[in-house]
């Protein structure tokens, strides 16, 4: 059983064929059956102790022993044990999770049902885990010193992908993209409207054509763009009515785009645009 | 929000996201970082990064994510020529107007982001080419940034001749 790397049914089925060229129908786990395995004695000169019953399915039938050669684990790392594992657990270490330590490590083909669900307690002591009789490939035991080490990060990732690196309002550019509101006036000094910001409030709707938002307009349309409407609704180029604005201090963890660590602003009003809108993101005015 | 703070903390935020609990970015070493090989994932860059001290955690781990092209900072300003209010002469490094692109843009770069480029005169003030490392955590591309001109404080004087009190 030199080519440890596969999975155990594998292996067996490969001696099988090594053994027995030439079958009509290649041996695959779909048309033989394999039963438990049985100890026996290692016959003069042969290597074999391990017998199994092998039963055919369709297009085989009947049934026939094989005998073969486990793979002793005491004897393959017999150089190498007691592993010293510092395998990160919450409590006691499961036999499987060592198995499966040594599966990634060593590229062995070990299986859950190899061994009892045992857990064993950390320490600086030799442990032994024994093989059950029943596995198809292994036998033996395995010697392990464990004592908890660092956690793998592995353990916490659920997906490889990292959504969310975006420009605001998205990364589609797109020909007919809607502007972005953040850079519509985003270096723009609004500090001579901070009185008028002051009375506006800290949240509600915006209103361009209002007493309070004339004066906002305006300074919109002189600094930024002509374009700009104090009577139009969100909806329509230019109007922002009806759009829901805060005015708050930075920096903020709402508005984490506002210019926080700018010396000259302290303060932002930001607008903030709806799914049909003409612009998107939010509109910010700091001062 | 990503771009208003430095593209090494953003990656810690994303990675932080990913793993379910807050990750400085002083817990990992980005050990590799490509463009996405193709056909591997719909994000545009590898990276892989290694766990280890201060960290209590170890194991390395590749991950897929977006960075953004510098040149689509030309789609960004609606009502200018693209021009800067921020100031900026020529023979300034890059570095030295990262304050200014960060009143300006909002972008917080660093030196891990940009190469080293001088500004030079244009027509309109002075430009710069913010050109991304191959290593930056979060850009890639080029584009060249128009900043306004420094007002010539010599060409302000009407006269020199001051009355006297």
């Amino acid at each position: 059983m030199y080519p440890y790397q596969k999975p155990q049914l594998e292996l067996l089925l490969d001696l099988i064929k090594e053994a027995n060229p030439g079958m009509p129908f290649p041996p695959t786990a779909a048309n033989l059956r394999f039963g438990t395995p049985v100890a026996q004695a290692v016959p003069s000169g042969g290597i074999a102790d391990t017998n199994i019953l092998v039963t055919g399915k369709d297009p085989y039938f009947g049934t026939k022993v094989v005998q073969y050669r486990r793979i002793n684990v005491t004897q393959l790392f017999r150089n190498m044990m007691p592993f010293k594992l510092t395998i990160w657990t919450g409590g006691q270490l499961p036999d499987r999770t060592t198995l499966k330590y040594l599966n990634k490590t060593f590229g062995t083909a070990f299986l859950d049902e190899d061994v009892l669900g045992s857990t064993r307690p950390s320490g600086n002591f030799t442990q032994t885990i024994p093989i059950l009789a029943t596995s198809k490939c292994y036998s033996g035991s395995i010697d392990i010193n464990w004592q908890p080490g660092p956690r793998d990060v592995n353990d916490f990732f659920t997906a490889t992908a990292l959504p969310g690196r975006l420009f605001p309002g998205g990364n589609d550019f797109a020909p007919g993209f809607k502007p972005v509101g953040e850079y519509m006036c985003y270096e723009v000094d609004f500090s001579p409207l901070s009185g008028t910001f002051a009375q506006i409030g800290a949240s509600g709707t915006w209103n361009g054509a209002s007493a309070l938002g004339i004066p906002i307009t305006n300074f919109l349309k002189a600094n930024v763009s002509p374009d700009f409407k104090g009577d139009q609704p969100h909806t329509a180029y230019g109007g922002l009515n009806g759009l829901s604005f805060i005015r708050v201090a930075i920096p903020i963890a709402t508005v984490p785009e506002a210019n926080s660590q700018s010396t000259v602003f302290k303060n932002v009003v930001a607008i903030i645009a709806q799914p049909n809108s003409w612009f998107r993101g939010k509109l910010l005015m700091h001062y | 929000m990503s771009i208003y703070q430095t593209s090494t903390d953003d990656l810690a935020l994303l990675v932080s996201a990913a793993i379910g609990f807050s990750v400085p970015a002083t817990h990992y070493s980005i050990i590799g970082i490509m463009p996405t090989p193709s056909g591997e994932s719909p994000y545009n860059t590898k990276i892989r990064i290694k766990f280890g001290p201060p960290s209590i955690y170890v194991g390395e781990k590749t991950l897929y994510y977006d960075r953004l092209n510098l040149a689509d900072l030309d789609h960004l300003h609606p009502f200018t020529d693209g021009r800067l209010k921020a100031r900026a002469g020529p023979g300034i490094s890059v570095s030295g107007l990262f304050p200014a692109l960060r009143d300006g843009l909002g972008i917080n770069f660093t030196v891990a982001d940009l190469e080293e480029t001088i500004a030079t005169e244009d027509e309109g003030g002075a430009q710069v080419i913010l050109r991304a490392k191959p290593t930056s955590p979060g850009w890639y591309g080029e584009y060249t940034a128009k900043m306004s001109p420094y007002q010539n404080f010599s060409i302000l004087f009407f006269s020199t001749t001051l009355s006297g009190y």
